[in-house]
């Protein structure tokens, strides 16, 4: 696993399934150290994706890429901050998708605009249609024969989860990946494990629904990312 | 070796800026905004005081048998505004029957909304009607019967003691519980035209109860559900949402300062006066984190060119 995805991982992990869900663990001094370091590990990898998907666009050496990146995680912040800016760090991963020049990252890149769109405008009635094609989307790099075996285990490993308990696996995937059909998290974990492009894992761990201004930025930085790897 | 030093690097950047307490990554969900209206709220669902709404997805229930059908799609429309005392809800949703129960009727399911929130800010509760330690306030809407105002969660976790001074049933019958008459502060207006209900939902801002959630500040979070009456839905048979984020929009904050006066009226007696004031002030903006994020992202970004290897 390369730097970046363990960063979205422990991001993924702590900070939007594990602190969440301590409701159920007994609150004890032992536990409470534990949700201490979940919450600090979490905001600190939270912190380091901000901080290494600008250094990415820095080394990829797309300077308007980079000044673009700038200017709208600027105009994000003076939205939430100010009042004056504007969100629309939906439209990075988009625009670097034309950068990166990969079938799939142009594939993400339209999913996550036409998401971002629709959260804009507060049409959050379409998401549950919008996550079949993040489900399905892994596909358009083509599937590799080598990782089949291992996206099949995965992704049973997964369905038996969702299966012996909906209740709070369904809970997990909600929080952790915006994800209201957990049904799809077995497809969507054998799309994104078998598919030739790694860029689908970045897409898997940020989920269908975007929550922080972060995940926009990493999935724009990933192109660069999976482009290298090539 | 220089990846390592690069990765080793990041991280200990970002360790020291959370060790300051930066806050340079903002939330993306989307918000419903709470309109703000000075004078009286709007209790009529066509008037233009409304904000363009949002749609929030409803997802059938999967815990109680028989489970709907899963292609089974619904959702509710919210628009809410607020006078800086009490917030009005919009509800709208799609029912193709009108099933409205008369008082002590048993014929009838009625068609029913629900809103909850968390009692708590600290941390969300759990989305199936909270837990014992973190529990939620519900307004639940029945149609003849009207709007109550409910707490889920808390019960069990109270003493019989703690319970009385609440206002409470000495023993918990059910672990939704109507808080007393004192807390009964909403006010409900419903219409059931062209196959929709529209349901206004009017309660204070601030919270008359302790396990009553205060939604007064810049933002909350709310969940909602409804139930069909004619598909014989009841309980737990509903469609139900996740969390939904909430911001008030606020044209101007009340700030109160209070000063406290110490005088000698006589030699060795002391009387301290208390005077508080409240004057209007224009919101302070938090431009810092904005100049911190656009700063810390030009130094990485400018580091990542540096370091490019050539």
């Amino acid at each position: 696993m390369d730097f970046f995805l363990l960063l979205l991982f422990l991001e993924f992990l702590l900070n939007r399934t594990l602190n969440r869900l301590w409701i159920f663990v007994p609150h004890n001094p032992a536990t409470y150290v534990l949700f201490q370091l979940i919450q600090w590990v979490g905001y600190v990898s939270m912190l380091a994706l901000y901080l290494y998907s600008f250094f990415l666009f820095g080394r990829s050496g797309q300077r308007l890429l980079g000044a673009l990146a700038v200017a709208l995680a600027g105009l994000d912040l003076a939205h939430d901050y100010l009042g004056v800016g504007v969100k629309a760090l939906f439209l990075l991963p988009a625009v670097s998708a034309l950068y990166w020049r990969s079938k799939i990252a142009c594939a993400y890149g339209a999913y996550y605009l036409v998401e971002g769109a629709l959260k804009e405008l507060g049409a959050l009635a379409a998401q549950p249609y919008l996550e079949w094609a993040w489900a399905l989307l892994p596909l358009t790099a083509g599937i590799s024969r080598k990782a089949l075996v291992k996206a099949v285990i995965a992704s049973a490993l997964t369905l038996t989860a969702v299966l012996a308990s909906p209740y709070y696996m369904g809970m997990i995937f909600v929080f952790g990946l915006g994800l209201s059909q957990v049904l799809l998290l077995p497809l969507a974990v054998f799309a994104a494990l078998s598919s030739k492009s790694k860029y689908s894992l970045y897409a898997l761990l940020v989920g269908p629904s975007v929550q922080l201004s972060v995940h926009y930025l990493i999935l724009s930085a990933a192109g660069y990312v999976d482009r290298r790897k090539q | 070796m220089r990846s390592a030093i690069i990765h080793l690097g990041i991280i200990v950047a970002a360790l020291l800026l959370a060790l300051t307490g930066v806050l340079v990554v903002t939330a993306q969900e989307a918000a419903v905004v709470v309109k703000f209206v000075s004078g009286t709220l709007p209790t009529d669902p066509a008037s233009s005081a409304w904000p363009k709404p949002v749609d929030v997805p409803l997802t059938s229930q999967t815990l109680v048998y028989p489970l709907p059908a899963a292609t089974d799609s619904r959702t509710v429309s919210v628009s809410a505004v607020h006078n800086g005392t009490h917030i009005a809800f919009l509800l709208v949703w799609s029912d193709a029957t009108e099933d409205v129960v008369t008082p002590g009727g048993l014929d009838v399911f009625p068609d029913a909304v629900a809103v909850q929130f968390p009692v708590s800010r600290a941390q969300l509760p759990y989305i199936c009607m909270g837990t014992v330690d973190n529990p939620v306030n519900i307004i639940y809407w029945k149609a003849g019967l009207g709007a109550e105002n409910l707490v889920a969660g808390a019960g069990y976790g109270l003493n019989p003691q703690q319970r009385e001074a609440l206002g409470l049933q000495a023993t918990p019958t059910s672990p939704v519980e109507l808080l007393p008459a004192s807390a009964q502060v909403v006010t409900d207006i419903a219409v059931y035209k062209d196959g929709k209900w529209y349901v206004i939902l009017i309660r204070p801002l601030g919270s008359v109860h302790p396990l009553m959630a205060s939604l007064a500040g810049k933002s909350f979070n709310a969940a909602f559900a409804t139930w069909d009456g004619s598909r014989g839905e009841r309980g737990g048979l509903k469609a139900t949402s996740g969390w939904v984020a909430f911001q008030l929009e606020m044209p101007v904050a009340v700030q109160t300062a209070t000063a406290t006066q110490t005088t000698t009226p006589a030699p060795g007696a002391t009387q301290a006066v208390t005077i508080t004031t409240t004057k209007l002030v224009e919101t302070t903006p938090t431009w810092a984190w904005v100049v911190i994020g656009v700063l810390i992202a030009v130094i990485a970004l400018l580091a990542g060119l540096a370091l490019r290897k050539k």
